[in-house]
Parts: C-alpha cells; structure tokens; sequence
C-alpha cells in the first residue's frame, strides 16, 4: 500500500517537475547575436519603446523572452541609420509538454514567455550618406498645424499604442535630434 | 450503393469542416481605416509637390501578416494579405498628404517609405489570446541632389485582447489598428511638415 502511495507522488512530483518544457530547456531569456554591415555600429534594442539594452556591434544582448516585437536600430557616422525589426516565434521547446509537462507545463511556458523565441542572429545593414549633401535651413520649432502635436508626444490608437521613434532632421554637414 | 454515398457525405462533410482549419492558409484584405479627423489644410501646403514612393525593407516573414495557431499556441498556416501591404502602406500616408493639402505626384520633392514591418503575433492566454500587431516604417524626404533632409521612423501598435480564434480575421483588425496609428504618427509630426514647407521657400527663393 505504501509502495502504490509512493510511486503515486513519484509521478505527480515528476510531473510538477518537468512542467514548462521550455522554461527548462530553453530559460526564459535568450542571447541574440547583433550585427551590422558594416561592423562597429552602435546598435539599441527596444520593446514597445523600452530600451532593452545597447551593444557596439556585432556583440551579445541577452533579452527576455515575450510575444511582442523588438526593434534594433543601428547607428554608425557617414552611414543612414540601419532598422531591423525581429519578430517573436513559437519555440519549438515547447512541444514538450505533449509529452511531459501537459497543460500546466503550456502554462507555465507561456505565462514565463519560454514558448516565444527570437532568431539568435541578425545582420542590420547600414547605407552610406549620399556625398555632397546640400545643407538646407534647419525647420523653425514653430507648430503650423492647429491639431499638430510635437514629435516627443506619440500618437495613440484606441486600442493601440505608438511608441516614439529615433527622429533625425539633417541640417548640412552636421545631423542633430530634434 | 447506399456505402458509396456515405463515404461522399463524410468526405465532403470533413472539407467543409477544414475550410477554417489551423493548416488551411487564411487571406484577408486589409485596409486603411484614418483615425485622423478631417484636418484644416496646412498653409502653403499646396505650393508643395510629393513624389511619394515605398520599399519593402522587410527583413523577416516578409511572406505573411500573421500565422494562424492553434490552441497550444503551435504556429500553423501562414495568413497573407491579398493587397500589396507596401503600397497599403503608401497610399494611406498619401491619403493623408493630400487631407493636410500637399499635392502628390512625379517631379516633386522625393519622399521615401521603408517598410519594416508589417505582422501581427497571437499570444496564448488561458482562455482567450490576444493578437499583438506592428506596423512599422521609416520616412525618408530627399531634396532634388539627393541629399537626405529628414528621417524618422513611425512604429504603430495595437492589441486586441480577449480573442477565441487566432485566424485572419483577428489579425487584420489588430493590423488595421496599427497601421492607422502609425500613420497618424505621420500626420501629427510638424517637423516633416515643416520640412516639407521649406522645400516650397527654397523653390521659391531660387526662382
């Protein structure tokens, strides 16, 4: 009777155990692996407008794992900036829970954001300048537009959400932020 | 006889049942809807002409608007938009250029779209999902040498919670909502306005 009794909590132990397959095989943060083209760029990640960390590329920067997309923007004198925006995939890690792990193993994974995966590597390629660049009268502050709000102020949907974005006015040989 | 006729029923019975299938890949179109109100035109605006033109920059699922999943969260068909969403993209900001007043056509001041995005994930909740669009994309204005005189990117997001289907239909109106709020980002930025006006002063003091 003690044996059954035992083996019993064996199995709901393992079960507990094992839930969430992906947390436990692939962690609940990754490493993506920046690049740029070419290299020596100073590149930003960021997720609905929160920086998530900043690296001289190419370099590591270790993100947690989420549904939502993340934006890498890289800058590098006499280059336009270079965008690339990476979006999440379901990890494959997670198909382990049909074995192991059952429903609150999905749970788990998707509440820890484990079930999501970015792709480990990116490239942002970077344009040079175009040379001979006309310098051109820097824009009074001035608003012209009655319903016009500045650019620090993002818009927002109803159910949705802009987040601001890198402005970059160029004036002559010299590029300012606005 | 009576046999061959079950077995039609069955088998039509299933394809009709797979038609909104995880494996079977949805189309939906997708379109401009403005939440931008009807706006008095900019002064001068008509002075000015944009020669207005987009890019596909996509670097990933470039071949989709979303993926259908199914109620592990596994990813499944793809869903595909049956409009070009580049030129969606283009023709709404052009929409909304010519609302503020500014004239579109070839032979003005050069006014570059880059789409970097355009795709909505569903996230698996316990109940419900929720779909998570961004529409994203730069903005480049370039004076007749091709020197750049502006640049900026415009993110749009949306989410839509509670959802019981992680299908096209979800996805396009997630997708819809974030297009409109990253071209509202357009509207509301008096710098490029700005930029955009002084490229009629400069035509004017060179004339």
């Amino acid at each position: 009777m003690t044996g059954i009794w035992l083996s019993r909590f064996s199995v709901v132990g393992l079960a507990v155990s094992v839930a969430g397959c992906a947390s436990v095989t692939s962690g609940t943060s990754q490493v993506i692996a920046v690049n740029s083209d070419p290299v020596g760029a100073d590149c930003t990640l960021t997720r609905e407008g929160h920086s998530l960390g900043t690296v001289k590329a190419p370099g590591p920067v270790t993100v947690k794992r989420d549904s939502r997309t993340i934006h890498i923007s890289c800058s590098m004198p006499g280059y336009e900036d270079g965008k690339v925006v990476l979006n999440s995939r379901y990890e494959t890690a997670t198909m382990g829970n049909m074995l192991l792990g059952g429903a609150i193993g999905m749970m788990v994974d998707a509440s820890t954001g484990a079930s999501n995966r970015y792709d480990a590597q990116v490239t942002v390629p970077l344009t040079p300048l175009a040379g001979g660049q006309v310098a051109v009268p820097a824009p009074s502050a001035t608003p012209t537009h009655p319903a016009a709000v500045p650019p620090s102020a993002p818009a927002t949907a109803s159910d949705g959400a802009a987040h601001p974005a890198p402005v970059t006015p160029v004036s002559g040989q010299s590029r300012s932020r606005l | 006889m009576i046999s061959f006729l079950l077995r039609a029923i069955v088998a039509s019975t299933v394809a009709w049942l797979a038609v909104g299938c995880a494996v079977v890949e949805d189309k939906v179109p997708i379109d401009y809807v403005s939440q931008v109100g009807a706006p008095a035109p900019l002064p001068g605006a008509e002075d000015v002409l944009i020669t207005l033109s987009a890019r596909d920059r996509r670097t990933q699922l470039g071949d989709r608007v979303s993926t259908k999943k199914n109620g592990y969260g596994m990813e499944m068909a793809r869903i595909v938009s049956t409009n070009d969403v580049v030129d969606l993209v283009r023709t709404s900001v052009e929409r909304e250029f010519k609302a503020q007043g500014f004239r579109v056509g070839p032979g003005g001041v050069a006014v570059t779209i880059e789409l970097q995005n355009f795709y909505n994930n569903f996230q698996l909740g316990l109940v419900t999902g929720t779909a998570l669009a961004d529409v994203s994309f730069g903005l480049k204005v370039r004076d007749a040498t091709g020197a750049q005189l502006y640049a900026r990117d415009y993110i749009g997001s949306a989410k839509i919670d509670d959802i019981m289907l992680m299908t096209g239909d979800n996805a396009k109106a997630a997708l819809q909502k974030a297009l409109a709020a990253a071209v509202k980002q357009v509207v509301d930025d008096v710098a490029l306005q700005q930029v955009l006006l002084s490229t009629r002063t400069r035509s004017s003091r060179g004339s």
